[in-house]
């Protein structure tokens, strides 16, 4: 039995055929993530969920070193770093609000989100009752923590897709394309 | 007690230690301790590369390290594996740079020496000219082949000609591995390539922990439990766990929780009894007794395994999982972990897709449990560092004087104890360790 795919990937050309947006709109898509990634650097988690769709998908698939020109496939389809529907979310965002013992995240980490060339497109998977938006952008994360003076960074392209209904914005999809087939850093103890 | 590693004296002061049931901080961050691990255990015992089902299709290839050497393990268009030293015989360089694929061949980008997926040498660029036309034997310069084992399709390799045999070296944890690798009929397979990452940890400490320590799970991992990924009462269940150690391996058994069939669908078993004998049949139950996750365990020197449970939702059931591991040395005190994700190969694919997801969840660098191992390890390894490690001798003696005794009556071989909190696997690893340094 063939299951079916379990995320799509958003191809440079896909992203540029896609409809645009309107400057009012990016400065909301903006502000929204700027509100999201501080939520994550103040370790708010239990804010950060509110923001959620119940049916989010959130996937940081492996990286893979290939030789360039065969088409071999960078990113793995079922081996992710991350690979959370909204029920083992809740299982990581319980621990994190309400565990004691969180000792990889005691001192907490200092986790800084840098998005850029931020691209958004309107998606036509939306209906009356919600727009839903791709919103595609380079990610660096900075986190220190301790007393180390040495900091690991994360690079990544995010392909997020977010929901806009009455109430606001929310994240229904992200998908992180990571730059790392080895990851640098001894855990991540963060979002990515 | 402040023995530096000075050669033979070195090693033997240890040893002492080590017989006594205590661990001389500073190995694990020590140049010399390092170094002598790469020569004297790496290059000399079987190590885990993988598994078959990575490439399944002949031309495939996946590049593997034991510590810092690198092999490919390449399908051949005759269907056979090997395991061929990454090194071009001309000048050294690399001939695959990636991670896996598919290819015929192997071209070294320096002077353009082509080899194929069997490591044959088929190509060297105006080869008549410049050697002559019987001056330069192909044959005679493929890539070199090191030894490999094929375990119910588990990988593993040898750089020691003289080593024994894969047979030999495995001795009677081979029928502890079967308990895993036979469950079904079909074999294993696995979910992707492995996740990578690195730590500042020394390779010892993963596998000590996985090898013997059931004891930190109720600390370490409390928060896994108050989450609700380890869907159990309490963590305390090794406790009541079996501790056995076999061979160059050990493991530790847990009674599964109390679901119907342990939380694999049934048909994964179908026919068990033809590839498990009655004696390792007990493990599952099947004389009526308990039945038993073959939870945590390891082969000397680096290779770990995990078949656990995790929740995918809060309250819900166990869904079992299982990872395969290579702590690989990189430094004094810096490691690469590896870690596969492995189903049933003939698993319904929603079990195999919800197998995975928890191990992703709980297992990995995010995972809600190892995320805090590796800050252990990690801080275990700068403290190693220091000066006053030449002073801590850390007490690994627990077992040793609480008068539990092995069980009598085990139907499997090795040594088997009615606890998994005992150190009795971690010691057993070390004196294996320092046997090999001081060999
Ligand atoms: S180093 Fe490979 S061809 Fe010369
Ligand atoms: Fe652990």
């Amino acid at each position: 039995m063939l299951m079916p795919k379990r995320y799509h990937i958003y191809e440079e050309d896909e992203i540029v055929s896609l409809a645009g947006t309107t400057a009012d709109n990016r400065v909301r898509i903006e502000e929204f993530l700027s509100h999201e990634s501080a939520l994550l650097s103040m370790h708010n988690y239990a804010a950060w969920a509110d923001l959620l769709t119940d049916d989010i998908t959130y996937i940081v698939p492996r990286r893979v070193s290939r030789k360039r020109g065969r088409g071999e496939a960078e990113f793995e389809e079922l081996m992710a770093h991350f690979d959370d529907n909204a029920a083992t979310m809740a299982i990581r965002i319980k621990r994190l609000c309400e565990s004691t013992a969180l000792w990889a995240e005691d001192p907490l980490s200092r986790v800084r989100y840098h998005h850029s060339n931020m691209r958004m497109r309107q998606l036509e998977s939306g209906n009356d009752n919600a727009n839903e938006w791709l919103v595609v952008y380079n990610l660096l994360i900075v986190r220190n923590r301790g007393d180390q003076p040495d900091s690991d960074l994360l690079s990544a392209q995010r392909q997020d897709v977010l929901r806009e209904t009455s109430t606001g914005f929310s994240l229904a999809k992200r998908l992180v394309l990571l730059d790392h087939a080895v990851i640098g850093a001894h855990n991540l103890s963060f979002f990515v | 007690m402040d023995a530096k590693v000075d050669g033979v004296d070195g090693f033997e002061a240890i040893r002492q230690q080590v017989e006594n049931g205590f661990m001389p901080l500073h190995v694990y961050n020590d140049q010399q301790v390092f170094d002598a691990e790469l020569r004297k255990i790496f290059a000399k015992t079987w190590n885990f590369l993988g598994h078959e089902s990575e490439i399944p299709q002949p031309g495939d290839y996946v590049t593997r390290f034991i510590g810092p050497d690198s092999f490919i393990v390449s399908r051949a268009e005759d269907g056979q594996i090997r395991a061929l030293f990454n090194a071009c015989t001309h000048r050294g360089m690399q001939v695959c740079n990636n991670e896996g694929g598919n290819t015929q061949e192997f071209l070294c980008p320096y002077h353009g020496w082509v080899y194929d997926s069997a490591g044959e040498l088929r190509g060297v660029p105006h080869q008549r000219d410049i050697y002559g036309a019987e001056g330069f034997d192909r044959s005679q310069n493929g890539l070199i082949n090191i030894r490999l084992a094929n375990f119910d399709g588990m990988l593993f390799g040898c750089m020691d000609p003289e080593a024994e045999s894969f047979e030999e070296y495995l001795g009677d944890f081979a029928w502890y591995l079967q308990l895993i690798t036979r469950r079904s009929g079909a074999g294993l397979k696995v979910m992707g390539a492995p996740q990578r990452w690195v730590a500042n940890a020394d390779w010892k400490l993963g596998y000590d922990n996985f090898v013997g320590d059931g004891y930190h799970t109720i600390v370490s991992h409390q928060s896994a439990l108050e989450g609700g990924a380890l869907p159990f009462e309490g963590a305390e269940f090794l406790k009541y766990g079996i501790q056995i150690n076999a061979g160059k391996g050990g493991l530790g058994l847990a009674e599964v929780p109390p679901v119907e069939g342990g939380g694999w669908p049934a048909e994964i078993f179908a026919g068990i009894e033809q590839r498990l004998t009655p004696e390792q049949g007990l493990i599952y139950g099947m004389g009526g007794g308990p039945v038993y996750l073959p939870g945590h365990g390891g082969l000397f020197p680096n290779f770990s395994f995990l078949n656990a449970a995790s929740a995918l939702e809060i309250g819900g059931p166990p869904i079992p999982y299982l990872t395969f591991r290579v702590w690989r040395p990189i430094a004094p005190g810096r490691v690469e972990i590896w870690s596969w994700c492995l189903v049933e190969a003939d698993g319904p694919p929603e079990f195999q897709e919800a197998s995975y997801r928890g191990y992703a969840l709980s297992f990995g660098a995010s995972g809600v449990l190892e995320q805090d191992d590796t800050e252990n390890w990690t801080s275990i390894s700068l403290v190693a560092k220091g000066q006053m490690a030449h002073q801590l001798a850390l007490n690994y003696t627990m077992g040793m004087k609480s008068g539990v005794e092995p069980l009598a009556d085990w139907p499997g071989p090795g040594t088997a104890y009615p606890t998994d909190y005992l150190e009795e696997n971690s010691r057993k690893f070390y004196q294996q360790w320092i046997t090999y340094l001081m060999a």
